[in-house]
């Protein structure tokens, strides 16, 4: 991606979680473990990223192991609170019925050697999260994509990403 | 809850209501009773619509008492859809009403005499039923005008609407929520057809003057309850996650994963899954002044319905489900909530059960009938079921029919009933349930219930693969006995995490009934019905051949992860060998 100008961009809060449940970039921080990447690059509380983040996936692959599990450029990491029935059972991180999914599950180190690595990381929130991590989302720059977004910000766009500095409505 | 209410359609002068002794089914309830009385009773080469089959309605063991979540009510028979035992489950407010009224059962039996629609009508005053030619060919919703009246401050009423009246496989026995509204269903199996084949086309319940069931022991009972709220407030899933979004949540998660069937089964993601997700659906209801919370029974502390309303905020239907997002939606290629909102409608309406009519739609969209994503030609499908055209009727009988009607080789179903809202090639142990339980695919078979608390089968390492069969089978064993209890299956989460939730749920029944039950003997329990079920199942012409996926989900990869179902015959056979 080449270098793009940064664009204010003001949003109503239902607008900003429904472009954070589609997903946005993160132009930063990646070569890390998911867990690096959630504290240290996005800033989320540890003790949130334990207690909280119980379904998480990697690449569609749900995660068990935050440590692990290492995000690489052009990654999409999707984050979520406890979910019901069998199947949100099945998804949990570590979870008892977890083994229902083995084919799925992320396994483990992939895609990189742990080096820092500069790239877009997609993140996308869903339930609790969105409520959650939405207000520390907005408060660093993302990239958003342009189709997302009405008037001058298309103007910026650079394959289809738009960076932006989103202020909540 | 001592009394079985037999109801004999071919009486002399009409259906005849005669209240019996519980008998040998005394400490049986719901699922356990029906299951127990259709394996017992109807002789399983029956034909499903004849004389000889029955249609039980039995709310659960802890119906009608204060336990809050206890409002769930079966309906067993054997199945129009699937040729074997079913029992289809609802919310509502008929189960706690039926059993404050002191019924552990209603049984509908016997050769109906000439084409007469009856109206039940109970309270506690006794039984009446008296032929309605003006209810012939009604909707749910036009039961529901007609009869409010009668049952909207101290009752309920369950009704067939068209499908059940025209002998559907796909029909459902609809129940009213709290509101009076019939948005709760026992949708699975056709069971609406067996009731339409006894000519009873309602039951309408006034339990006014009748008093909250009495435990055994109060004191005990009252302390479980308790803790029981307790443990269900304090969950994050009980507590936040289903109150907030209601279970369309999953769409969000499972479609992440790689689950999400879209297009009928083609691929396990859908590229509108964010535009029909819980979490949009929430925003749009709140924003037009529905409701995101809200419970279908009252007693429900998780309130994981709602109210959706159109652009105008007028009243279209309750908030629709995952299932029903998942069928109407992703499966159809549907990304519209208003076109799904009146899907969910229709079918409430007409007496379809959602995940069957949106698996139709799905294998008729793949026969060309109509184009997948065209919300309209789905609205007018749905009609032309309701209506009973040559088309609507074979599209109403069901997936499995309506793709042998095309020539289409995708029926994604188990045992004549279709795959409900998860992929089994992602999800593989859920792929098992699928194929091994006596009532057809059915994802709420088996649940996320507490086995690693009750353990049976021992304890297991959840990150090793091998065990697809001893798990399967034991949350099986665990489902059927919380199906038994009236419990909706949401307290699931609160009693797979919290060993004292799941003793609170234990000594509420122990309380109640005076028992000594542990956790063995709930397994106990759980085993007993299955093996009811099982055993019918095999007596009706079904072998290890039927406990299978079609053979599609081996051949064909899905993507995003290209899996297949790879779980081995064997390992399927060896869940109940």
């Amino acid at each position: 991606m080449g270098e793009a100008p940064t664009v204010r961009v003001t949003l109503s809060r239902p607008a900003f979680k429904a472009l954070l449940q589609r997903g946005i970039g993160i132009p930063d921080g990646t070569g890390t473990s998911v867990r690096e990447f959630l504290q240290r690059t996005l800033g989320i509380d540890p003790a949130y990223v334990e207690e909280q983040l119980q379904t998480v996936f990697l690449d569609g692959h749900p995660v068990d192991d935050f440590d692990r599990a290492r995000v690489r450029p052009g990654a999409v990491l999707a984050l979520s609170g406890a979910m019901p029935g069998l199947a949100g059972a099945t998804m949990r991180r570590g979870g008892y019925y977890a083994r229902m999914r083995e084919g799925i599950t992320h396994a483990g180190a992939h895609g990189t050697d742990g080096s820092a690595e500069e790239g877009v990381v997609i993140v996308k929130l869903f339930n609790r999260t969105l409520a959650d991590l939405a207000e520390t989302l907005a408060k660093r720059p993302l990239l958003v994509p342009g189709d997302a977004l009405d008037g001058p910000g298309t103007e910026a766009e650079v394959d289809g990403w738009v960076l932006v500095a989103v202020t909540l409505a | 809850m001592d009394t079985i209410l037999r109801i004999d359609v071919g009486a002399a002068g009409g259906p005849k209501a005669t209240p019996t002794p519980v008998g040998d089914y005394a400490g049986l309830g719901g699922r356990g009773l029906t299951s127990a009385i259709v394996a017992t009773e109807v002789p399983a080469d029956a034909h499903p619509l004849g004389p000889e089959n029955k249609l039980v309605i039995a709310p659960g063991l802890l119906s009608g008492t204060a336990a809050s979540m206890s409002g769930r009510i079966s309906v067993g028979c054997k199945s129009p859809l699937t040729g074997g035992i079913k029992e289809a489950n609802a919310g509502g407010q008929a189960g706690q009403l039926l059993a404050r009224l002191g019924y552990a059962a209603i049984v509908l039996e016997g050769a109906r005499q000439g084409d007469d629609l009856y109206v039940v009508r109970i309270s506690k005053d006794g039984v009446t039923i008296t032929a309605d030619p003006s209810v012939r060919r009604a909707t749910n919703y036009q039961l529901m005008d007609k009869f409010l009246g009668e049952y909207d401050k101290t009752g309920a009423m369950i009704a067939i609407g068209t499908a059940g009246e025209m002998g559907y496989g796909n029909s459902t026995v609809s129940i009213t929520d709290m509101e009076g509204r019939p948005t709760r269903h026992a949708g699975r199996g056709g069971v609406g057809a067996v009731m339409g084949s006894k000519g009873i086309k309602a039951i309408l319940i006034d339990a006014k003057g009748a008093k909250s069931r009495k435990p055994a022991d109060p004191e005990a009972f009252k302390a479980a309850s308790k803790a029981w709220v307790e443990g269900l407030e304090k969950h994050p899933v009980t507590g936040e996650g289903l109150p907030a979004y209601g279970t369309n949540v999953l769409t969000n998660v499972i479609n992440e994963a790689g689950g999400l069937p879209t297009r009928n089964f083609a691929t396990g993601q859908f590229e509108g899954a964010s535009k029909i997700s819980g979490e949009t659906q929430a925003e749009l209801e709140v924003a037009r002044g529905g409701s995101a919370t809200h419970g279908c029974h009252r007693g429900c502390i998780i309130q994981c319905s709602g109210t959706f309303v159109n652009k105008d905020g007028r009243y279209v239907t309750k908030q629709p489900e995952y299932e029903t997002v998942w069928a109407h939606g992703a499966n159809c290629g549907i990304d519209d909530l208003d076109v799904i909102a009146e899907l969910d409608r229709l079918d409430d309406d007409y007496g379809l059960d959602t995940i069957e009519m949106g698996a139709t739609i799905a294998v008729a969209m793949e026969a060309g009938v109509a184009k997948f994503g065209d919300g309209q030609a789905a609205i007018e499908l749905v009609r032309e079921v309701g209506k009973g055209t040559p088309l609507g009727r074979i599209l109403g009988s069901g997936t499995a029919t309506t793709a042998r009607v095309y020539g289409i080789e995708h029926a994604p179903c188990v045992k004549g009933q279709a795959m409900p809202a998860y992929d089994p090639r992602a999800v593989k142990g859920i792929g098992v349930t699928y194929a091994t339980s006596p009532m057809g695919a059915d994802h709420t078979a088996g649940y996320a219930v507490a086995t690693n608390i009750l353990k049976v089968g021992g304890d297991v390492d959840p990150l090793k693969a091998e065990g697809q069969a001893e798990l399967s089978k034991n949350l099986q064993i665990a489902t059927a006995a919380v199906d038994a209890t009236g419990m909706c299956l949401f307290i699931a989460f609160a009693v797979l995490d919290q060993p004292d939730t799941f003793q609170a749920l234990v000594d509420l029944l122990n309380a109640y009934y005076g028992w000594n039950l542990d956790a063995a003997g709930v397994a106990a329990y759980g085993s007993k019905i299955l093996a009811f079920e099982r055993d019918f199942n095999q007596r009706a012409g079904f072998t290890s051949a039927d406990d299978r996926l079609p053979r599609y989900f081996k051949r064909e990869p899905l993507a995003p992860h290209n899996v297949t179902f790879d779980v081995s015959d064997a390992e399927l056979d060896s869940v109940f060998g």
